[in-house]
């Protein structure tokens, strides 16, 4: 009935181009199709209005008579109805889109974890997925204070956590706990001895006896300041010995490596590989399949479909980026070389003198074979007294 | 056939609508004309509208003339209408 109705009211307009305009209206009329109207727009012209049902005769009808016809609007139910469909189509599409955006603010999609260093980020995340702090969860069914103690209980490494929500992406700060100083056991009784070969700069006693002075050389093991406190006239006492003992210090250090090197060479092929991630689905866009002897540098990219600060969906898309390289062994830059065997061993003296202070130090370089060495002498100043429990 | 069955009708004085054919007018004061039983439209201008009616051409003079409807039987025209003629 709406069918019928609708094809009655609805009727299209068009613009008939030609020599004989007319002999449209009569053909039209001849396959049984009535004009509405129809008015003559001037030289070879012609607007006919024509039911809706009926345009596409008139389009086919009109070439037939040397004629050309094209659309120029749509009006009537159906024509409104169409456009009303089509516009409730992008409303109910734009508002389901904004409920998505809306909707999507209420979940977690991104969890960042700041304020750690000795307990690992994946540690953490691990217990607040316990927690129930995970990529999809409800956030307004959060509460910080049952999350800390949740996450406190799980890592007792941590004092303190809080999570605060932008948008979609949680933070999550942490503050590790700080480990109580060691307290010293003065009723243990215990000696200072030398942890290292040197000659004794300064010596510092603060509870004990010294048996050193300065500008004597002691050796790795010797008694520095002892806890045994001598008396001529009663028994000896024991005690927890206590001080600083400061002294020089000469080191050796040899580091070598080989003069060849490989160095990688870029072939110029690149490939790259998409994935698209939903939530907790991961569709890639490439085989399985993967050749392992080849050697490449692999970057990923990800873009994730959210603005900072205001929605994050749980959309994104990752590309996996392959630079193809060929391996070369190549002569090592002598200057490169000992650069690197320098920096090594600065570093490596800086470590075994622990805070203490380097007076001098020289390097010296030789080649041997297809061999480099670099030799560090240096003189150092440092703390060597060692607490030994008796 | 259409002269043939016009002189019937008119040698037994019967009235023009019985006359199968014909081309029957309708004028309505100076703004529309219907013409029914035609056969095809031959010439549309805002000023000239004329059909061929079979035996008759029928032409309607006027200004900014109209097609309102047209079907294989009638044609509906509006417009300023000056006359119309048959030949």
């Amino acid at each position: 009935m709406y069918e019928k109705l609708n094809s009655i009211k609805s009727r299209a307009v068009y613009r008939v181009q030609g020599a004989k305009t007319e002999a449209v209206l009569n053909a039209l009329v001849r396959e049984g199709i009535d004009v509405i109207c129809a008015e003559p727009g001037g030289d070879f012209e012609m607007e006919v209005t024509v039911p809706l049902r009926s345009g596409k005769s008139l389009e086919a009808i009109a070439p037939r008579v040397g004629c050309e016809a094209e659309l120029i609007s749509v009006s009537g139910t159906k024509a409104v109805g169409k456009k009303l469909v089509s516009r409730l189509f992008a409303l109910v599409l734009g508002t389901f889109v904004l409920l998505v955006v809306l909707g999507s603010r209420f979940f977690v999609w991104e969890i960042t974890v700041s304020g750690n260093e000795a307990v690992e980020t994946g540690e953490i995340l691990a217990a607040l997925r316990e927690c129930g702090v995970e990529t999809g969860a409800f956030w307004p069914n959060f509460t910080s204070d049952r999350i800390r103690s949740e996450l406190i209980t799980r890592i007792p490494e941590l004092s303190w956590a809080t999570v605060n929500m932008y948008g979609s992406r949680a933070e999550v700060l942490v503050r590790e706990r700080v480990s109580p100083p060691e307290m010293v056991d003065e009723s243990v009784f215990a000696d200072i001895v030398a942890e290292k070969d040197g000659v004794i700069s300064e010596i510092h006693t603060l509870i004990g006896m010294a048996e050193v002075q300065n500008g004597k050389a002691v050796s790795k093991g010797d008694v520095l300041i002892s806890g045994t406190l001598l008396s001529t006239y009663a028994e000896p006492k024991f005690t927890h010995a206590f001080g600083t003992v400061k002294a020089f210090t000469w080191y050796e250090i040899t580091a070598r490596m080989p003069l060849m090197a490989n160095e990688k060479t870029y072939t110029g092929e690149r490939d790259s590989r998409f994935s698209l991630k939903i939530g907790g689905w991961r569709f890639n866009f490439y085989g399985n399949s993967s050749i392992y002897d080849v050697q490449c540098d692999k970057i990923i990219d990800k873009w994730t479909l959210s603005i900072d600060g205001l929605f994050t969906l749980p959309v994104s898309i990752e590309r996996e980026k392959s630079v193809y390289y060929e391996t070369s062994e190549t002569e090592n830059i002598s200057g490169e070389a000992e650069k690197l065997l320098c920096d090594y061993l600065a570093q490596r003296l800086r470590d075994e003198i622990s805070g203490g202070e380097i007076l001098t130090e020289n390097y010296s370089l030789s080649v041997s074979g297809d061999t480099i060495s670099v030799c560090l002498r240096a003189a150092c100043l440092e703390e060597i007294g060692r607490v030994v429990l008796r | 056939m259409g002269k043939w069955i016009d002189s019937i009708s008119e040698r037994f004085d019967l009235p023009a609508s019985v006359a199968a054919g014909s081309p029957k007018i309708t004028i309505h004061g100076r703004t529309s004309v219907l013409i029914e039983n035609h056969r095809s439209l031959l010439v549309y201008t805002q000023e000239i509208v004329s059909l061929d009616c079979g035996s008759v051409t029928v032409t309607v003079r006027g200004d900014e003339l109209q097609l309102r409807a047209m079907d294989k039987r009638a044609f509906y025209v509006t417009g300023t209408i000056f006359g119309v003629d048959t030949e």
